[in-house]
């Protein structure tokens, strides 16, 4: 049986996590606009993105605005890999 | 069995899709970084077929340093306000510091210090390796326009070394019709942003 990343297995966090996958950095403002996801549902699965160490986390000022950025980790490149093969498999399976 | 039409991951990989497709223009910050080494350049061929009291050694090393610095603010600024970095601008950026990390070795170091080879075939040294840069910026961007530009530059060079009276005159229209005229004509007509389709 085919056991899925639970980090990665839910809608808004493989959205960061493939959003991260195409881009070598994004901040926090592109994500949420884009994804269209509150502050408070960004912040929340961010951390456990960043708990799991698949993304990094970069806070610094430009200008003199607090700016936070984020980029996918080896590991969390994995990770996600992993989940789209396992995912494919289930597709393949199903003939989807 | 009965065929699922909406699964999950693919729904969220048009998603990012879409986003991918929102942010791949060619903005005028992307221009600007081109647009910086042009203005940088020319100023420096100009200032030296002027023949001012300045050594061109001088001339040359502060266009390479001011352009360099132009060109970490503007990457800088444009993180700031665009809020993503893509593969290309990574890509994009190394190449530039390696073809800077070049120039100063090959023409500044070998040429001005060493006094290797004549000054006059500096500007044609640095034609190869801009080009070089131009032509790479071309392919890791998918930038049609680049790719040309980047020839022109190594026809430019040669050119220069045929003509070399005329070489910075040679190089100050080469900068001129590549890194000023293509990368406006690239923004206005918008036609050579990221091809990601």
């Amino acid at each position: 049986m085919i056991e899925l990343n639970e980090i990665i297995h839910s809608k808004p966090r493989l959205l960061i996590m493939l959003t991260l996958f195409s881009f070598e950095e994004c901040d926090f403002n592109f994500l949420k606009n884009k994804l269209q996801f509150s502050d408070g549902v960004l912040s929340v699965h961010i951390q456990k993105l960043e708990k799991a160490g698949y993304i990094k986390v970069r806070k610094r000022f430009i200008g003199k605005k607090p700016n936070t950025s984020y980029k996918i980790t080896d590991k969390g490149r994995k990770a996600l890999i992993k989940y789209i093969k396992q995912m494919k498999e289930i597709f393949d399976e199903f003939k989807i | 069995m009965k065929r699922i039409k909406n699964d999950k991951l693919l729904n969220e990989v048009k998603v990012v899709d879409k986003i991918l497709a929102e942010v791949s223009g060619f903005s005028f910050l992307d221009a600007l970084t081109a647009l910086s080494w042009g203005i940088w350049n020319s100023l420096a061929a100009l200032l030296t077929i002027c023949k001012l009291k300045i050594n061109p050694w001088i001339i040359w090393s502060s266009m390479i340093f001011l352009g360099a610095v132009s060109n970490v603010i503007i990457v800088k600024i444009a993180f700031s306000k665009k809020g993503y970095k893509l593969f290309e601008d990574k890509i994009i950026n190394n190449t530039w510091f390696a073809v800077i990390f070049a120039i100063i070795i090959q023409v500044f170091l070998l040429g001005g210090i060493l006094k290797v080879y004549h000054p006059m075939y500096t500007i044609s040294f640095a034609s190869i390796w801009v080009g070089t840069g131009i032509f790479i910026t071309g392919v890791a961007g998918r930038i049609f326009l680049y790719k040309i530009g980047g020839f022109i530059y190594f026809i430019s060079s040669v050119l220069e070394v045929i003509f070399v009276k005329y070489s910075y005159h040679i190089y100050l229209v080469n900068t001129l019709i590549v890194l000023i005229g293509f990368t406006l004509v690239s923004y206005f007509l918008q036609k050579d942003s990221y091809d990601r389709t």
